[in-house]
């Protein structure tokens, strides 16, 4: 022990070079060098270690630090000192046990004799020169620290050992990144695409272009977008495009965004770049501009649209079509997507809109077609994902033969990987599948099987007591997913959904009802619940609540013919000509836009279509004197769907 | 745990000029204290802002790129690494830029290009952070290479930047010095301080380091009281306090010979010198190593008797 006192500064000057390469490497991030400098300050210990105790042990039976204490090594045999072969297996013993964090060293406290390890597989002992000295054997005390240092020591080279083995992938994977991409520090998705997009068409838009168009897309992270726009920075590639990305990046900080977005709009407010940042402040979508952005002057996406028409960077698109999305106005996002040739990595991003645009058009066959179609080209995870939204989709308002043909897929995909599950929208639209396809009777074993994580466990819970008729403790274990705050929105929206077909008061209903409508329908399940709140609230009789759910629910999904053609006769009935007159304008604005729906699934059986015909020629009736001219840009175009 | 205990903190009657020594350190200190507190709190505003810090590695950088002669390989190729987008290289040099002189000087007039949003914001808290930084008593006490006056070769001795900066600084030097003055006399002892001091930050100075990062602290002059101890006693005996378990027979006293302080002490401030990397600052390894070098000088005038020591003021009651 007193040999420390020695040996540390001494080992340490060994492997100071070493020592030196180590801590460049850490600051040029070079792991390689790191693991070698590492390993080089190990081997220089050892041998030191090795070589200083076999040397003295053989001839001095004592290190000078065992000297200076009065101690000698011996061989238990012969009580002279021990020979070289012993030496060195003590020493090699001796420095193993530093890669044990001393453990074995505690011994001295507890063994009889105060033999360590290696003083017994080297056949030694340490003994005094002058007997007197001598410590004797171990009292309870010391036993006692020795246990709790054992313990302690256990301890720690399980954590040590955890902590290297959670450590060691990491950095793996930066040596991979380090061999792909010339720049290690680069966003690596982007890198890949850019290659892909070169390869593939020979020319392909600026990186960072690239990097927009996959951030708008949801394929990239905002740190991703961050990196890219400061690589383009600070190596003289300051771009509008550039700036606009660091605004992206740091939408959260609105300082930040307006001062970063205005950089984009210093060569002009026609530039793409500033195009996309007054778009964007004008969309209102909080998760990429926040709304001190209204001063950069909006940009209305009418203003837009005609420009995609060029030569316009691919993420002008990309953002087109997901404005337009959520604005309700699918012919116009269909005809954005068809005007490009979206690369693979977008391919999810524009599929999903597709059959997005498709489905709000109800032109549902397609809408099935273009996932199936599209479903090639993707990766697995987006491959459930599609199938999980087109599955939702279905059962939204109600369970189809159709309905089941689709969640097929979804089916299969989680049967062949359960851990699709994990993510929420994916497990309930599931869950929502399993039961469409097995006509409300779902095999639950074989999906407790599957599931994982304590929603969906406790959903399917809820689900099984109902079956088995107990409805009290079904309705207890929806409200436990409902309560839980905790929860994926998508789990919450489900669990409200079953909660309300049992709802029998009014004023619990209108506390769903308040919650749904703050949500808003950009949380997915919405629809579902709104669909559900509808239900229960024509089903208990209450037509001016359902009037108002109804209105909310038709703003979001205008090509809902046969709901608007309740909306026309709810609202008639109510005395809501204006309502009635914005439905009827609507049903007759769907019927021109292409087919006729190919499946009019409803379970709003109540307005019957005589009825509708009947009314519909009332509201015509009184139409030019009761009813005021529409005001606003959104009143006018119900297509652009009023938010609620 | 050994540490050299000797015969423990000798009271002021017995080691009058350790104690004064002491006691200026300590004065300096609390003097300095308000002022030091604030420009750090001033500071660490700063280096606290990563996106600060983030845009100044850049500029920093830029400046290292367009003068790769004066800089180490090192430098030059952190500064690649940052400027291809390596975050943890952009930190590490906003650090290391507000300590090197010839940036500190330039920065205010480079011209750098990039984001310059972020450096339209950088400029504008620049020149207060660098008055922050140079407002702090460190600098005015502290020898920098950057602006080297004659006087700071003395008044670093006496500046500490912290607590625990002062506090083990002055436990060695109430160990070490009370029991040198009653061995060698109040005058050698002040010699040695002085001497090991001026010796430490000139060869500090020699060497090439953090330009900007001023040396402060009683630890060259430390250095050289240890060196004395241990070339002036060498083999003789002196006290060590060692502690291995709370449990009787695990600690102790026990007397070892002198210069069991070098391995101690000194090859350690080797090693560190041989891992430190200049340009990234830290412990002065030279100023120890060069108030070694003095206090190494006075114990062999002692030993070989060029210089003579004076007689304790009143006799010690057991010997060495």
């Amino acid at each position: 022990m007193a040999d420390f006192v020695l040996l540390v500064p001494l080992i340490s000057l060994l492997v100071a070079p070493f020592r030196r390469r180590f801590e460049i490497a850490i600051l040029l991030g070079d792991a390689d060098a790191k693991v070698a400098a590492l390993g080089s300050i190990a081997l220089g210990a050892v041998v030191g270690l090795v070589g200083y105790q076999t040397l003295f042990v053989n001839l001095w039976a004592a290190t000078p630090g065992k000297r200076l204490l009065g101690l000698r090594v011996v061989s238990v045999w012969t009580g002279a000192r021990p020979s070289v072969s012993h030496s060195f297996l003590r020493s090699v013993t001796w420095c193993a046990s530093l890669f044990f964090l001393l453990i074995p060293w505690v011994a001295v406290l507890s063994n009889r004799r105060r033999r360590p390890w290696h003083d017994r597989i080297a056949d030694t002992e340490v003994v005094a020169v002058d007997p007197a000295r001598g410590v004797g054997e171990p009292d309870p005390r010391e036993a006692a620290v020795a246990s709790s240092l054992r313990a302690a020591g256990v301890f720690a080279l399980c954590g040590f050992a955890t902590s290297v083995l959670m450590n060691a992938p990491e950095t793996g994977e930066r040596r991979a990144a380090k061999a792909a991409a010339g720049n290690p520090f680069l966003c690596g998705q982007v890198t890949e695409t850019h290659e892909e997009w070169l390869g593939r068409e020979g020319t392909a838009p600026p990186r960072l272009d690239v990097a927009l168009a996959l951030f708008g897309a949801d394929a990239v992270s905002e740190r991703c977008l961050e990196l890219e726009a400061d690589y383009a920075l600070w190596n003289g590639m300051a771009s509008p495009a550039a700036y606009l990305a660091k605004a992206l990046s740091r939408a959260d900080d609105a300082e930040n965004y307006v001062d970063y977005a205005r950089k984009a709009c210093d060569k002009g407010p026609r530039e793409p770049a500033c195009r996309l940042a007054r778009l964007l402040a004008s969309g209102g979508d909080r998760d990429r501009a926040p709304a001190a952005a209204g001063s950069l002057g909006p940009l209305e996406i009418d203003e837009l649209l005609p420009s995609l028409e060029g030569v316009a960077p691919a993420y002008l698109r990309v953002y087109a079509v997901r404005e337009l999305v959520r604005g309700n106005r699918f012919q116009e996002a269909l005809s954005a997507i068809e005007g490009g040739s979206p690369h693979r990595k977008l391919g999810y991003f524009f599929a999903r809109h597709r059959a997005q645009a498709l489905w709000g058009l109800r032109h549902l066959n397609e809408a099935r077609l273009a996932v199936k179609s599209s479903l090639e080209g993707l990766s697995v995870v987006q491959r459930t994902a599609l199938a999980g939204w087109l599955c939702s989709a279905e059962n939204a308002t109600a369970c189809g033969e159709q309905a089941a043909a689709s969640c097929d897929l979804l089916r299969r995909a989680v049967e062949r990987d359960p851990a699709e599950l994990e993510d929420p929208e994916t497990a309930v639209a599931w869950i929502r599948g399993e039961e469409c396809v097995a006509a409300g009777r779902p095999d639950m074993e074989k999906m407790r099987k599957l599931a994982s994580g304590p929603a969906v466990r406790l959903l399917l819970g809820g689900i099984e007591r109902a079956q088995a008729g107990d409805a009290s403790a079904a309705k207890r274990t929806f409200a436990a997913v409902a309560g839980d705050s905790e929860a994926e929105s998508a789990f919450w929206f489900e669990a409200q959904a079953r909660l309300v077909a049992t709802v029998e008061d009014e004023g619990e209903l209108e506390e769903i009802q308040k919650r749904w409508a703050e949500a808003g329908p950009v949380e997915p399940g919405w629809l579902r619940l709104g669909h559900a709140l509808l239900r229960r609230s024509e089903s208990l009789g209450l037509s001016k609540r359902t009037l108002q759910i109804a209105k909310l629910v038709v703003a979001t999904d205008p090509f809902d013919e046969t709901l608007q053609k309740s909306v026309v006769v709810w609202a008639f009935h109510e005395g809501d000509l204006a309502t009635a007159g914005r439905a009827l304008d609507q049903v007759s604005r769907g019927r021109t836009t292409g087919q006729p729906p190919a499946e009019p699934a409803r379970a709003l059986a109540s307005v019957a279509e005589p009825e509708f015909e009947r009314v519909a020629k009332l509201v015509d009736e009184k139409r030019p004197s009761a009813i005021d001219p529409p005001t606003g840009r959104s009143r006018a175009n119900p297509k652009r769907g009023a938010a609620p | 745990m050994i540490f050299p205990f000797f015969r423990g903190i000798l009271p002021p009657h017995l080691a009058p000029v350790t104690w004064f020594f002491v006691v200026v350190n300590l004065f300096v200190f609390i003097v300095n204290l308000p002022s030091h507190l604030a420009s750090q709190a001033a500071v660490d505003a700063y280096i606290k802002d990563n996106d600060f810090v983030r845009t100044q590695g850049n500029v920093f950088s830029q400046f290292v790129q367009k003068n790769p002669g004066k800089y180490t390989s090192l430098f030059n190729a952190m500064s690649r690494n940052a400027l291809q987008g390596d975050w943890f290289s952009q930190l590490m040099m906003g650090s290391y830029g507000a300590r090197d002189r010839n940036f500190v000087e330039a920065a205010g007039r480079f011209q750098a290009s990039g984001d310059a949003v972020a450096l339209a914001r950088w400029r504008a808290e620049y020149f207060d952070f660098r008055d922050a930084q140079a407002a702090s008593p460190v600098h005015k006490w502290g020898l920098s290479l950057s602006r080297p006056r004659w006087t700071n070769y003395v008044t670093y001795q006496f500046a500490h930047s912290g607590f625990q900066h002062i506090l083990w600084n002055m436990a060695f030097l109430v160990f070490f010095a009370t029991f040198l003055e009653r061995l060698i006399g109040g005058s050698l002892v002040t010699l040695t301080y002085l001497g090991a001091g001026v010796v430490g930050a000139v060869v500090f100075a020699g060497f090439p380091g953090l330009s900007y990062s001023p040396l402060i602290g009683a630890s060259g002059s430390l250095s050289g009281l240890m060196a004395l101890l241990a070339v002036r006693l060498w083999d003789q005996p002196v006290r060590f306090v060692y502690w291995f378990l709370p449990l009787p027979g695990y600690w102790g006293f026990r007397e070892l010979p002198a210069w069991l302080i070098i391995p101690v002490y000194f090859v350690p401030d080797v090693a560190g010198l041989l891992t430190s990397i200049p340009e990234t600052g830290g412990v002065a390894y030279t100023a120890h190593l060069g108030g070694a070098l003095f206090g190494t000088a006075v114990g062999l005038g002692l030993r070989f008797g060029w210089l003579e020591a004076e007689e304790p003021p009143a006799p010690l009651e057991e010997s060495f």
